[in-house]
């Protein structure tokens, strides 16, 4: 839950080196740029205010799908819009980029000094909360732009020759 | 199809786990019977929606607490708060630890993630195109 700027010039970053390790064409990079981004897809239902409750007797919380089982069903939801002979990698990029965002909302401030359960339905362990930035700590996109500009300048001079 | 399923199962299956729990306080609930929580450890987000006579009360869902943090000086009415302390008499909450983001910060944030989402999809699609015919995306020529 840093800014999804962030989130996304991060993912790049990481997405530049899993094309890079695996060897897979540049077009699936942007696979991770947009599952970096997917679990958020919830937070409509924050500013809806429907984020949790009851409804006909039933609990319901969107935040099961801002957690590691979400990545995995939002990334199958994901890849299964691109043509078949790519789903398979598809699949791969867009669950490294929703980790990739898990991983950063994990040192998100919550000020009870504990974070959701991210590894939900696997564990409902709920990890120590790293307390580094709130969302609205804008710092973290030159941060982020540290290192993802370095990586963009070197592929495009890798591009080119 | 069985993805959507399993989508609505997370939605149920978190909302089982965790709703009401220590770790998703259920404002409503603890507003419903306020004197069974007397003395719990609550972690609450809310919205600053009074800071008259130097007290700041803090206002989620149906629940409204008067907390010892922060103070009148450094909130204004209308930002978004966390606040974790204990529950006193009273509808008091003695904080123990509080962050604060004003509404300015937060459209600031909505702006600077509009923008990310924005450069993720336009990324993609750089790379792939949609083929109506297969109703999928397919990568562009040279891809």
């Amino acid at each position: 839950m840093p800014d999804l700027l962030t989130h996304v010039l991060f993912a790049y970053v990481v997405g530049a080196a899993a094309v890079w390790w695996t060897g897979r064409p540049d077009r699936c990079l942007p696979a991770v740029l947009v599952g970096a981004a997917a679990p958020d897809a919830m937070k409509a239902t924050v500013l809806l205010d429907v984020v949790a409750g009851t409804a006909v007797g039933v609990p319901y919380s969107f935040w099961g799908l801002h957690t590691l089982g979400g990545v995995v069903v939002l990334s199958g939801i994901g890849a299964v819009t691109l043509r078949a002979s790519d789903r398979r990698a598809g699949l791969a990029f867009l669950v490294c980029g929703g980790v990739t965002h898990l991983l950063l909302d994990a040192f998100v401030v919550r000020v009870d000094g504990v974070a959701p359960p991210y590894l939900f339905p696997v564990s409902g362990w709920l990890p120590p909360a790293a307390n580094l930035y709130t969302s609205t700590d804008l710092w973290t996109i030159p941060a982020a732009l540290a290192l993802a500009v370095p990586v963009w300048v070197a592929r495009r001079r890798r591009a080119a020759g | 199809m069985a993805l959507c399923v399993a989508a609505a199962a997370l939605v149920v299956g978190f909302g089982a786990q965790f709703n009401g729990t220590d770790a998703y306080p259920d404002a409503g609930a603890i507003d419903a019977d306020y004197d069974a929580h007397v003395g719990e450890t609550v972690h609450v987000w809310g919205e600053v929606t009074a800071t008259d006579d130097g007290r700041v009360v803090v206002t989620a869902d149906s629940l409204s607490l008067r907390v010892t943090d922060p103070t009148a000086a450094d909130v204004e009415v209308g930002d978004q708060v966390q606040v974790y302390g204990e529950l006193a008499p009273d509808r008091r909450l003695v904080t123990v630890a509080y962050d604060v983001q004003s509404p300015d910060s937060l459209n600031a944030m909505y702006a600077v993630s509009v923008a990310g989402i924005a450069l993720a999809g336009g990324a993609f699609l750089r790379r792939w195109r949609v083929d109506l015919d297969r109703r999928a995306f397919v990568p562009r020529e040279g891809e």
